[in-house]
């Protein structure tokens, strides 16, 4: 990771002039100061006020530009990712005053330089043409007017003043740090009961909060090191999904599964839940274990543990023993023999960890309660570090309905709403959105349009978290800034911490001493002007690092009696004896739905079901050929007269006779990219209630009905998830593996060369045949330590300017995805077989009746392989795509006409081609976002992943200036900069020592389609299945 | 008929029926300019019908193209990773269909097979007509078509250069060599019928037909000069027979694409363009001859040599399917064999089969002389053969880039309407210049036809 240049932006809200006004002198000024940041602290810092006058509501671009900022030149400001509750520190890089990109702050120990697929979008979401950009008020006919933002903070003032603080209510997201405090301090310097404040996010991890409180007495959502284990057992904990930092679980279990070349080893996971998402696909075995079985499969675990003494803590164990269910195997579904394996996996493992679920069905907590005895008992709590993430306080579904009912009682007159859209993200059950009816007034602090501003009696708009100010503390003494990355877009928005600090002082004088929110954790923190200017620039203070943080294992049981009293097992899966149920998850891009107002990721490939612009209903591809669906068909989901619609596609990763539809998308205001894009679940799920007040995720008892309408098409970007007996993905197993030799590779690829070229003169038509270059430029790829996640994606259509284009041009296969993801399907035989090599000739069908499901996934990330000997090249008419001398296969845009020739002819189908204007898709100012160091490509021109030639341009250009050589790692591509994973290394050959030379000495290298000769550049890192795991597994089956 | 003439008529096609019957009838020399010149007269509703609906599709085929310059490409029902679709497919269909022209005219003329005689005059036109459909596809195809001069190989200012290491430019020369060969055999072949018509015209038609016919006289000098440069041009063409229909082939056989890339391809190709040339050539002149009233010069025996021409072609192109499955199969590539397994099982086997019906079947009926000289059955096969050989380009490029490398990057075509309207058409430009050269041009060589009447009659009447 190259340092970058970081900034602090200082400057206050004046600054919004600089945006609406093109030739104004104090922005000039402004500017200036901007470029000398440290001085300017304390002088902006009192010059800000609220005397702004309203600006006419325009964003133009400079005309002349602030003598301070060189046009092209990057800044890099240190602030706090909104994606999720996570709140990873990024960077955000400035060119031109525009935010264009952000990456992960490498300081932050949390994020380390990466970003999850949410990420990267939240730039998508500050230039989103649909916010908020003036208060409104609800006239009495129901309608919204406009109103500027003073009035809009008086009307608050007098309704605040008038009230009953009692009766005064804020819902506020998972606030933490100094934010926290000021939501406290807010509420009692107005009188306003703590209690009243609700922090609400969509996932409480309520469960594992009780679980934690019920084993080891503290209510926590603990930090799992998962790095330190070698055995990992999850119980459906979606960790690299949406768990608490996906980000950080990302890095740890690459670290955990990834092979040790050396010692020929490598973490195992097993994944133990009746569907499959990001984290499940990554399982080396998945267990797929009925709805409502988790509980039973987890207690038959713990008690074959103990009898087989496998647990360190014997004489508490005892304790435990008295639950043994009979029957395991038809309530779980799961065979005993599986449970004996797993004991015996335990049993050889040193570092075995379970994960218990941060959510599931109604047995939740009871379940998260067993996984944590088990990893006591097994001497795991080293690994459970309970000083962990800062959810602790959120309010749960149950918590929601209590406020229903204050509500129906009358006792709520004033509720403020600064959470992510709580009426689309509260099942609809609960009665939220009824409620809101009854309160007197509602006020909404959305940047956004949402449904939650719809009912609204005054909105007052927010920033953007890239315009404000503010802290996370996610882990205590890992605190995060944010502070704004560009002045606010909208003249009569504000930041929510700022109207309330002057609301605050206007209903009690005195009630804040200062005026802005961010003096106010200026102040806080007591930091002096270097001080801030330093930790600004840091982004934070970080004086904690999971990586150095561990659980003691002095961790103290609480009364096993108690424990076990604690315990209850619910049979709500019993009355409905088909087992059939369906799964509600949260999606991994979407999050709780608040990402889906950026089109990019409402056209994000779903890491389990590839779907784009919308969701549809999981069905095991057995269960559907039974049922007779097909995909693409429309069913009806009837649960109590609540009816929704939505298309059939058909999963491997689900279990049979179970459904699955992911949640965050069925929006019915969220912007013109988000609204009617799919159904939301949350609408017809039943109530129910794990004991932690968390909803259950899975549900019985629904019918549903063929509607006999189809889609034309689902629009997903996979074709056929098997391999056909191709080799593909690259993979091998640890038996395998010590037998595999680099330099035996490279001499058969050179084997395939020389076929190509009898006369043995190929090195000279290809490779070295352009003129002599320092930089030969080549990727490497560990397909081990890919999680398929597709951040990649994402990072790359941000940073090389790919539109997207719509649903129905993805129905017809045309997204612009330079990095695509393919995740192929094995059955664990096609995966023996193609080892022996007899798979190789011939086709092998997709799964039919009789035949296991395949659960072997490799995902493979397919860019432009760069090919040496490149079939694109040779046939394109007009040398529109040819050859550099540092090896890179450039496409030229103003050359190309578009035959399209190259396409077709390309193996990999990793060209894809402008049919229309897509660009011109993309609405004012959402275009902001643009990089200008890269084209815009027009309507009939062929485009294709060009390893972020403009990335490697300017390290050219800074090694120029300084006269020397490029060194390792000051190129690093969007795709692998992101890669929360690290599978993606990228460098130059020429360079023995760089870490992709180094990369390429790997035994597991491979390249995908050798044997047509093209000399791919990229070289992918097989994955390494664990044999012996599946063998034992799959004898034991028979 | 009258009774006098009925004497001197003689028969201007050799060969007998096998019941010892003559075919066709016996003309004179002023006969055969009559009979000939009078299909150029005042045309019929039907014709001016015909022509309007070509004209109207021809203007909404052009509209369509407009429409797609305008929006992009992506009007159209491309379907990554189906990045051709029915552009490349008529391209390829029509440059086939200009084979048997060159073929009729150049290679059986140095035969001096004296059956092409009643037929190849329509063949010629046919060619040229069908070159003209074809190249404007390429243009229509690529996606930024007011750029499309880049692909032309001049020197310039930009000093760009093409790549000739690229089928695609091939193609374009060996095209744009096919069409100005074929125009200039066809026009050169016509000069002394055009001077006949230019006796007869009057008017503008007269003047017109005067400039066209270069001032021929019909000396034997001109003659002379005529039959060499005819000679010369026949075997200048010959070549091209091969070589068109290889290089347009070559832009699959040159691609990495299992199902494209093949040696056989070459030689199947041409037998291939030669099989649909000949059936539209029999697609075209049967309801020619019916509405022009040309049957007395297009006989069934000319049907039957057509006949055997399309049998041989077709189970060249039968035998070429089964080699490319034999190769796909036994080969052990097993992209190839999961590619021949698709076409005939996957997504698209109802395309698949019907080539095969069409194709390998269909000819198969004019193994039977009966069929071959019944003159409404061989337009209904000609029309199947049509339709098969549309689906054979249609299978090579869609079916092959939906089945390719990558499992993951797999699709199937959606199709759209600006390509099926195009396609339409596309026909309909060719009809139309045909309904337009009918009316226009002799249809049929009245020098040629003149040259199988028997000396003693070449002396009666005028010429």
């Amino acid at each position: 990771m190259v340092e970058k240049n970081k900034n602090v932006l200082t400057m206050g809200e004046d600054g919004k002039e600089k945006i609406t006004d093109g030739v104004d002198l104090r922005k000039r000024e402004l500017f200036k100061i901007f470029g000398k940041t440290s001085v300017a602290v304390g002088t902006l810092a009192l010059i800000e006020s609220c005397t702004r006058k309203p600006q006419p509501e325009k964003l133009l671009p400079y005309l002349e530009f602030p003598e301070t900022t060189i046009p092209g030149i990057p800044y890099w400001f240190a602030t706090t990712c909104s994606g999720c509750p996570a709140s990873c520190g990024i960077l955000v890089k400035v060119e031109d005053l525009i935010p264009r990109k952000i990456e992960g702050n490498p300081d932050n120990p949390l994020s380390r330089g990466k970003t999850c697929a949410r990420g990267q979008a939240i730039i998508h979401q500050l230039f989103s043409p649909d916010r908020i950009k003036k208060p409104r008020l609800k006239k009495a006919d129901g309608n919204f007017e406009e109103i500027d933002i003073q009035s809009a903070v008086k009307l608050l003032t007098e309704r605040l003043k008038s009230a009953n603080p009692e009766k005064v209510f804020i819902f506020t997201g998972n606030i933490t740090g100094k934010t926290e405090k000021f939501y406290l301090d807010f509420a009692s310097k107005i009188g306003i009961p703590e209690e009243n404040i609700i922090r609400w996010e969509s996932f409480s991890f309520a469960p594992l909060r009780k679980a934690t409180k019920i084993v080891f007495g503290k209510e926590s959502v603990p930090v799992f090191r998962i790095d330190k284990a070698d055995l990992l057992i999850s119980f459906g904990a979606d960790f690299l999904d949406t768990g608490p930092s996906t980000v950080l679980y990302s890095r740890w279990f690459a670290k955990f599964h990834s092979v040790n070349e050396e010692n020929n080893s490598k973490g195992k996971f097993i994944y133990i839940s009746p569907r499959r998402n990001l984290t499940g696909l990554n399982a080396d075995r998945w267990i797929k274990v009925k709805p409502g079985g988790e509980i039973r499969f987890a207690i038959s675990l713990l008690n074959k543990l103990i009898e087989k003494g496998a647990v360190k803590h014997k004489d508490i164990a005892e304790k435990f023993r008295t639950y043994f269910p009979e029957k395991v195997e038809e309530l779980t579904g799961v065979p005993e023999k599986y449970i004996d394996l797993l004991v015996e996996e335990i049993k050889n493992s040193k570092n075995p960890l379970i994960f218990p679920p941060y959510f599931g069905d109604e047995n939740s907590t009871s379940l998260a309660t067993i996984c944590l005895i088990i990893n006591y008992l097994l001497g795991a709590v080293d690994k459970i570090v309970l000083e962990g993430f800062e959810y602790t306080k959120l309010s749960t579904p149950k918590d929601i309905k209590e406020f229903v009912r204050k509500v129906r009682e009358q006792k709520v007159d004033v509720l403020l709403i600064h959470a992510y859209d709580p009426v689309f993200t509260i099942p609809k059950f609960i009665g939220f959105e009824e409620s809101l009816k009854l309160i007197p007034f509602v006020v909404s602090f959305s940047y956004h349009e949402d449904e939650t501003s719809q009912f609204a009696h005054l909105v007052i708009p927010d920033y953007h978290q890239l315009e404000k100010w503010g802290d996370a503390e996610i882990i205590k003494g890992l605190v995060s800034f944010c502070q704004p990355v560009i002045s606010p877009l909208y003249p009569d928005t504000k930041q929510t911490e700022d109207v309330l600090i002057e609301v605050a002082n206007l209903v009690k004088e005195g009630a804040f001493q200062v005026s802005s929110f961010k003096d106010y954790i200026r102040a806080e923190y007591g930091f002096s002007d270097e001080d801030w200017v330093k930790a600004l620039e840091k982004g934070g203070i970080f004086s904690v690092d999971p990586e150095n943080i561990s659980g003691s294992g002095e961790i103290s049981l609480q009364p096993a009696e108690q424990i076990k009293d604690a315990i209850r097992v619910m049979n709500s899966q019993s009355a409905h004896s088909d087992g059939s149920a369906i799964i509600v998850y949260p999606s991994y891009h979407l999050y709780d739905g608040r990402m889906a107002n950026s089109p990019w990721i409402q056209e994000f490939f779903d890491v389990s079901t590839r779907l784009a612009w919308r969701n549809a209903l999981e069905v095991n591809p057995k269960t559907a050929e039974k049922l007779g669906l097909k995909n693409a068909d429309i069913v009806e989901i009837t649960y109590d007269g609540k009816k929704i619609e939505l298309p059939v596609i058909t999963y491997y990763g689900i279990a049979e006779g179970v459904y699955a539809i992911s949640l965050g998308r069925g929006h019915k205001n969220y912007g013109r990219f988000a609204t009617g894009r799919g159904v939301n679940p949350l609408e017809i799920i039943p109530e129910s209630f794990d004991e932690s007040g968390e909803i259950s995720f899975i549900y019985y008892g629904f019918e549903i009905r063929k509607t006999g309408k189809r889609l034309k098409r689902l629009p997903t970007n996979e074709g056929v998830p098997r391999q056909l007996g191709r080799d593909i993905a690259q993979f091998t197993t640890l038996s395998i593996l010590p037998k595999l030799d680099a330099k035996k590779k490279f001499r058969e690829l050179e084997e395939i060369m020389k076929k190509k070229f009898p006369r043995g003169d190929w090195e000279k038509y290809g490779r070295d045949s352009a003129k002599p270059n320092k930089y030969r430029w080549k990727m490497v790829i560990d397909l081990d330590k890919c999680i398929g996640c597709s951040a990649c994606t994402i990072a790359c259509q941000i940073e090389n300017n790919l539109p997207f284009v719509g649903e129905e041009e993805v129905i017809r296969g045309r997204e612009m995805t330079w990095v695509r993801v393919e995740r192929y399907f094995f059955t664990s035989d096609e995966l023996l077989r193609n080892l022996s090599g007899d798979n190789h000739k011939g086709h092998s069908e997709p799964s039919k009746n009789g035949e296991t499901d395949p659960d072997k996934v490799v995902f493979v990330p397919m860019m432009c392989q760069q090919c040496e000997y490149a079939p694109c090249e040779y046939v394109c008419p007009v040398y529109a795509t040819m050859h550099t001398s540092d090896g890179l296969n450039a496409q030229v845009y103003n050359r190309c006409v578009g035959t399209r020739f190259c396409a077709n002819n390309c193996p990999y189908k990793v060209r894809y081609f402008n049919w229309h204007d897509y660009f011109k898709n993309v609405p004012e100012p959402l275009n902001m976002a643009f990089n200008p160091s890269v084209t815009v490509r027009s309507k009939g021109v062929m485009e294709k992943c060009t390893f972020c030639i403009q990335r490697i341009k300017y390290a050219e250009h800074d090694a120029k200036i300084e006269g020397r050589d490029i060194r390792d790692g000051e190129v690093v591509p969007a795709c692998a900069q992101v890669c929360p994973a690290d599978a993606i290394t990228f460098g130059n050959i020429k360079d023995e020592n760089s870490a992709v030379s180094k990369a390429r000495k790997s035994k597991r290298i491979n390249w995908v389609l050798k044997e047509l000769g093209t000399e791919p550049s990229i070289t992918y890192l097989e994955k390494v299945f664990i044999d012996e795991l599946d063998k034992k597994f799959e004898e034991k089956e028979v | 008929m009258h009774a006098e003439r009925e004497k001197i008529r003689v028969n201007i096609h050799e060969g007998i029926t096998p019941e010892g019957k003559e075919y066709g009838e016996q003309f004179t020399y002023s006969e055969i300019s009559e009979e000939i010149y009078r299909a150029s007269a005042k045309p019929s509703i039907w014709y001016f019908l015909g022509l309007g609906i070509c004209v109207a599709l021809v203007l909404a085929g052009v509209g369509t193209v407009a429409y797609l310059v305008m929006v992009g490409m992506g009007a159209a029902g491309f379907t990554p990773p189906i990045f051709w679709i029915h552009f490349i497919v008529n391209f390829v269909f029509w440059v086939g269909i200009a084979h048997s022209g060159t073929l009729i005219s150049a290679v059986l003329h140095l035969f001096r097979s004296k059956w092409r005689r009643g037929i190849f005059r329509v063949a010629e036109a046919m060619t040229v007509f069908a070159v003209m459909t074809a190249g404007l596809f390429p243009l229509i195809h690529i996606g930024r078509q007011w750029y499309f001069y880049f692909l032309v190989p001049y020197p310039n200012q930009r000093e760009l250069w093409v790549n000739f290491k690229s089928a695609l430019m091939w193609d374009f020369v060996a095209v744009l060599t096919y069409f100005t060969v074929s125009l200039m055999f066809f026009y050169v072949g016509m000069i002394p019928d055009l001077a006949t018509f230019r006796e007869k015209a009057k008017g503008i038609r007269r003047t017109i037909y005067s400039i066209l016919s270069l001032g021929w006289k019909g000396t034997d000098k001109e003659w002379r000069h005529y039959n060499r440069s005819y000679m010369f041009f026949a075997a200048f063409a010959t070549p091209l027979v091969v070589s068109v229909h290889s290089v347009v082939s070559l832009d699959f056989a040159s691609g990495v694409i299992p199902g494209w890339q093949s040696t056989i391809f070459p030689p199947y190709f041409v037998a291939g363009a030669i099989f649909s040339g000949m059936a539209m050539v029999v697609t075209i002149i049967t309801p020619l001859r019916k509405l022009m009233k040309l049957e007395k010069f297009v006989t069934d025996w000319h049907y039957d040599h057509m006949g055997k021409i399309i049998l041989v072609t077709g189970l060249i192109v039968t035998y070429s399917y089964a080699v490319e499955f034999a190769l796909a199969i036994f080969s052990g590539n097993k992209y190839e064999y999961d590619q021949f397994i698709y076409r005939a099982t996957g997504d698209y086997a109802w395309a698949f089969w019907l080539m095969v019906f069409c194709n390998c079947v269909v000819p198969l009926f004019m193994i039977s002389k009966k069929v071959r000289t019944n003159v409404w059955l061989m337009f209904v096969l000609s029309i199947f053969v049509n339709i098969g050989m549309w689906f054979e380009r249609f299978n090579i490029i869609i079916i092959s880039l939906s089945h390719d490398f990558l499992p993951y990057a797999f699709g199937t075509y959606l199709p759209r309407w600006p390509e099926l309207l195009i396609t339409f058409a596309a026909f309909a430009w060719f009809f139309m210049w045909f309904l337009l050269f009918a009316k226009f041009f002799p249809v049929i060589s009245i020098a040629e036809t003149k040259e199988l009447v028997p000396k003693p009659l070449r002396e009666r009447g005028e010429h």
